[in-house]
């Protein structure tokens, strides 16, 4: 075949594949729009439960709290979704969050005209790391269960060595990012504010940009969206670089919230980020959930754990409620989603 | 996914036992240069307590890694049965009953994650970082917060005692080990684990439930983590809710390191076996030295990445290589 | 025909191509080999020189080794600091050593690899009550001293448990703390590492006790224990948790010096500065700023260096065989001064430093 000819065939197969995903997608659209359904009707059985053993639940200062709690959790499992959707993971958000807060903090302490720079060098941190697991993963090939907790003992060993074993304490750190986290803007927390920002521009660009059509396009059949012309090596970099600038942010944030900065902070936190965003319909196998679904995961568990210490059951029963309520929500999802898909068909 | 990268992996895991070994013998050969205690055979043994546990995990681990699946509970399936081995010792159940009573509670607690991943089509790791939380805190709840430290001579035995220089615990693991390596191989029930783990087009052809052997792998994991909290107790002299909490990723980091396919159809029970080696003699010898915490870290972690990296590199480099002397042949040819 | 060619074509292929990879197989192995020996080599070989600096020259002093809970968290350090001053007094080669972060497993394993290098004394600080009985059993079998510090045993696995309190006057200080804060009292919960945290624990169960029998005490009120495993984020969100669920709590306690600044930073970020105060155990460093803003008034500690020098002396007497713990038996420490052995081998260290506004600056650790 004459290249020309060749090129023709292909530019043409090119338009009919790309009417044929016009034509879906309605389809995908109300499918991607159940996808939080699930979640979000899981989130209100558990509200309605808790409203009816304990009084105190429903009140406007709670739910602030809950949401208060929520805040961080949810931009780390936004990084975390944003990863997920292409049919990867981060197992070193916790590495790369614990990064972001240190190093920063560490600066401030010896220079404090660094003060303003404080967050965006949390977010090229971020970034950086996120770089590091990207290339390993895209470039390197290695499956990113394997590469991302390689990185996870790398990122935290760093820290380790440059804190020397001293932490930060809540007096060394700038009081303008100690009050940003602590601020009320007409009641409502700020960062419940910001995460809230974070959770809609993530979900435009997710929706509405062809960088993150193609995001899940690769993640739902990475060799179809070879064949159609994706890069996917470079927009798994890109995932995970953007992956690494949000959870430095969200790092950066902890940090502030909790005050003292010990080297072994955001440890566990790649467990908490899966699971909410497992809750709220992001498939470990890419390509499907929003990021809406990943918010309200979030959510969920901040639910439980408030809900919990209001029907005043403490440690174990927190555990295993904890527990118990991923299975149930992972259940309710999966099968929710089986009927949607069965009753239109 | 595709046969050629199956093939391509299955072709690569050859070569992975030769750089385990390699590495291992490497490693000693550092660890014996940095400390003369390293080379003495009966500090060689005892160090492997310090791996047992999670190397018997991990090995549990194995056939629901081929068949493309994973289980993170497994630690709190551990730490639950310790619990049911503790509450029977102080009813004073004779020590055989025991033994079976906890790898019953491991297989129960494996098929409930086994039922909802196989027959109900759930997410494994999602579930199972469900059960991680609940089986713990139902090891606590109905073991009680103070752990037990009681147990029957017989049981203490399994994880403590030795045989002339072998710690009982290594045999155990080595026995399972080898059964592992012999099913995998040798029968129908092993095969059709890869077959499962490669979802290949034969599988739905053959009448084999798919559900159904995803299902018998987790029990498989459940029976080896009943058998890890048997060890367990005798090594630590204690157990409870708490025990082997925050080893999950030494033991997902041991089957990564032995080659095993993460998403599932390959990978080697020997390269497994070699992979926790190398982890107890990296640890082993830097802790005699007593190299700082944070080196232990980054070295952990950097071997994991560049043991896959560096050959995937060379391999690429090296395909390419080729590629161009072949393509400088057929010029050569072509020319003449 | 022509499928029979391809065949062999194919065959031919297949066999040059399993050629290949033998010799692509050997030269990745090689690669990868030497690769990763890169980190392990330099892991192992960068600490080369001490331990045969330590096995070669040393000078007729004793080998002791420090395990802690985990080796990075400052208040281990600051403990370490005082018994390396101990160990150069006394002449004796001194290691710090142990895991990264609060994993029981983990702390047995280094204690296994302290034991193959023949320690004679073993100074630690147990995660777990139970695990390392085992291990200690052995270590004292073969002839090492184990002197517990911080955080205990069971009593028949090691020689003598620094106390740096005991359990009844941790209570009372916190409750001191609590009063110091807001003397008309109210209702407390508390904070523990784990249910198997053993200090945590009996310190708990002490104030519930001076609670309701001590007169000066009564105007608080016990509630339930949260576990948050000695984790910042856990007690900064519990605490924020509780203060929504009860109202009415006026405490926190804890024995946990993460859990009490952390919940005192919730405190205060939620704006409850002056209606709740979390008391207790503090690193100076870490408390400061919330004395220094006056939403809490007091918090207390011990001095870790003490600690840490008085569990190194001790070790290296009991070893030399200058004093041996039973009850009632006297242990002088120089500088520190003169301790009675109680029942189980305890001694108590029992000099709680309170920090308010006007001194906590003086604090280095």
């Amino acid at each position: 075949m004459p290249p020309e000819v060749r090129l023709q065939a292909k530019s043409s197969a090119l338009l009919t594949e790309r009417r044929g995903v016009l034509q879906s997608e309605a389809v995908t659209g109300v499918l991607l729009r159940a996808r939080s359904l699930g979640p979000f009707g899981f989130l209100v059985v558990l509200a309605i439960l808790f409203t009816a053993l304990s009084p105190r639940f429903l009140l406007v200062s709670n739910i602030t709290t809950v949401l208060y709690t929520a805040a961080i959790l949810t931009i780390a499992s936004l990084a975390q979704a944003l990863v997920m959707f292409t049919r990867n993971l981060d197992l070193s958000i916790g590495s790369v969050m614990a990064g972001a807060a240190y190093i920063p903090a560490l600066i401030y302490t010896h220079l404090h005209a660094f003060g303003p720079l404080l967050i965006p060098s949390a977010i090229v941190i971020g970034a950086v790391f996120g770089l590091i697991n990207g290339a390993v993963v895209a470039y390197g090939r290695i499956p990113a269960l394997v590469a991302t907790l390689g990185t996870l003992s790398i990122f935290r060993g760093i820290i380790y060595s440059l804190a020397q074993g001293e932490e930060i304490g809540t007096g060394q750190q700038a009081n303008w990012i100690l009050h940003f986290v602590a601020a009320k803007a007409g009641g409502v927390p700020v960062i419940v504010i910001v995460a809230v920002a974070i959770a809609a521009l993530a979900t435009v660009v997710m929706r509405l940009t062809s960088f993150g059509a193609s995001l899940y396009a690769i993640g739902s059949n990475p060799r179809a969206a070879v064949y159609y012309g994706l890069d996917r090596q470079r927009l798994v970099l890109q995932a995970y670089v953007a992956t690494g600038a949000l959870a430095g942010f969200a790092g950066l944030l902890l940090a502030a919230q909790v005050g003292t900065i010990t080297v072994d902070i955001a440890t566990g936190w790649e467990l908490q980020t899966l699971a909410a965003g497992v809750i709220g319909g992001v498939s470990l196998l890419g390509g499907s959930g929003g990021m809406v679904g990943a918010a309200i995961g979030a959510l969920i568990i901040a639910t439980v754990s408030n809900g919990l210490v209001q029907l005043g059951l403490s440690g174990s029963w927190q555990t295993f409620v904890q527990g118990m309520a991923i299975v149930l929500a992972v259940a309710f999802d999966v099968f929710l989603q089986r009927y949607l898909i069965t009753s239109r068909a | 996914m595709s046969s050629a990268r199956a093939h391509k992996v299955y072709l690569g895991r050859r070569g992975w036992s030769l750089t385990l070994i390699v590495l291992i013998v490497l490693a000693s050969i550092c660890a014996s240069l940095a400390s003369p205690l390293f080379l003495h055979p009966s500090q060689i043994l005892n160090s492997t307590g310090a791996m047992v546990v999670s190397g018997v995990l991990a090995l549990g681990l194995a056939p629901i890694v081929i068949v493309g699946e994973i289980d993170i509970s497994l630690t709190s399936n551990l730490a639950f049965c310790t619990v049911v081995l503790g509450l029977l010792s102080q009813a004073h159940v004779p020590p055989p009953l025991i033994v079976l009573a906890t790898l019953a509670t491991g297989l129960v607690l494996g098929a409930f994650n086994g039922v909802l991943v196989g027959y109900g089509g759930l997410p494994s790791l999602a579930v199972t970082l469900g059960t991680l939380g609940a089986y713990q805190g139902a090891a606590f709840l109905v073991g009680g917060t103070n752990g037990f430290t009681d147990f029957p001579g017989a049981i203490y035995a399994i994880g403590a005692d030795t045989i002339g220089p072998v710690p009982i615990s290594l045999l155990l693991f080595a026995a399972v080990a080898i059964a592992f390596a012999v099913v995998f191989r040798l029968t129908t029930i092993g095969r059709s684990f890869y077959a499962v783990g490669r979802a290949s087009e034969a599988v739905r052809h053959s009448g084999i439930s798919v559900a159904g052997v995803k299902a018998a792998t987790f029990c498989i994991g459940g029976v080896v983590a009943g058998l890890g909290a048997l060890i367990f107790v005798g090594q630590y002299g204690s157990g409870g809710g708490d025990s082997a909490s925050g080893t999950i990723l030494t033991v997902v980091t041991a089957v990564a390191l032995g080659g095993l396919d993460i998403y599932g159809g390959a990978g080697r029970v020997s390269s497994l076996v070699l992979a926790i080696v190398l982890l107890d003699v990296i640890q082993n010898g830097m802790g005699l030295v007593n190299a700082s915490t944070t080196t232990q870290t980054i070295v952990i972690g950097l071997v994991l990445i560049m043991s896959l990296l560096v050959p995937e590199l060379l391999g690429r480099w090296s395909r390419e290589h080729v590629d161009q002397q072949r393509g400088l042949l057929q010029v050569l040819r072509f020319s003449r | 025909m022509s499928d029979q060619k391809n065949k062999e074509q194919a065959n031919a292929d297949d066999e040059s191509s399993r050629d290949h990879s033998v010799t692509r197989r050997h030269f990745l192995a090689v690669g990868a080999s030497v690769a990763a020996v890169v980190p392990i080599s330099h892991g192992l070989l960068h600490h080369l020189p001490k331990p045969f600096i330590r096995t070669s020259t040393s000078t007729g002093g004793l080998r002791m080794f420090m395990v802690p809970k985990w080796t990075t968290y400052p208040y281990f350090k600051a403990a370490a600091r005082g018994a390396k001053k101990a160990a150069e007094q006394l002449g004796d080669t001194f290691t710090y050593t142990g895991p990264t972060s609060p994993n029981a497993e983990q702390q047995v394993a280094s204690l296994e690899n302290v034991l193959a290098q023949e320690p004679d004394v073993i100074l630690l600080s147990a995660i777990e009550e139970q695990n390392v009985v085992p291990v200690l059993k052995k270590a004292m079998a073969r002839g090492a001293v184990v002197v517990t510090y911080d955080a205990d045993t069971l009593a028949g696995a090691r020689n003598l448990f620094c106390n740096q309190l005991s359990y009844e006057l941790a209570a009372q200080s916190y409750l001191d703390c609590a009063l110091a804060d807001h003397p008309a009292g109210g209702d407390c919960v508390f904070m523990a590492a784990s249910p198997t945290t053993v200090n945590h624990m009996q310190q708990i169960a002490a104030m519930k006790s001076l609670m309701a029998s001590n007169p000066k005490y009564e105007v608080l009120k016990p509630g339930k224990t949260y576990f948050v495993n000695d984790d910042v984020t856990l007690s900064y969100n519990t605490m924020v948790n509780i203060m929504q669920a009860q109202p009415n709590v006026k405490f926190m306690l804890s024995g946990s010096a993460v859990s009490v600044p952390a919940a005192q930073q919730a405190i205060v970020a939620t704006g409850h500065a002056g209606k709740v105060w979390a008391a207790g155990c503090s690193l100076p460093s870490d408390c400061k700023k919330f004395l220094d803003d006056g939403s809490a008034k007091e918090f207390m500690m011990w001095d870790p260096l003490q600690l840490g020098y008085m569990a190194a002396y001790s070790g290296h007497l009991i070893k030399t065989k200058k004093f041996s713990p039973a009850l009632g038996e006297a242990l002088d420490i120089p500088g520190l001064g003169n301790f009675k052995v109680l029942a189980d081998n305890v001694v108590d260290l029992n000099r709680p430093l309170f920090f308010t506004k006007s001194n906590v600056s003086q604090y280095s650790f």
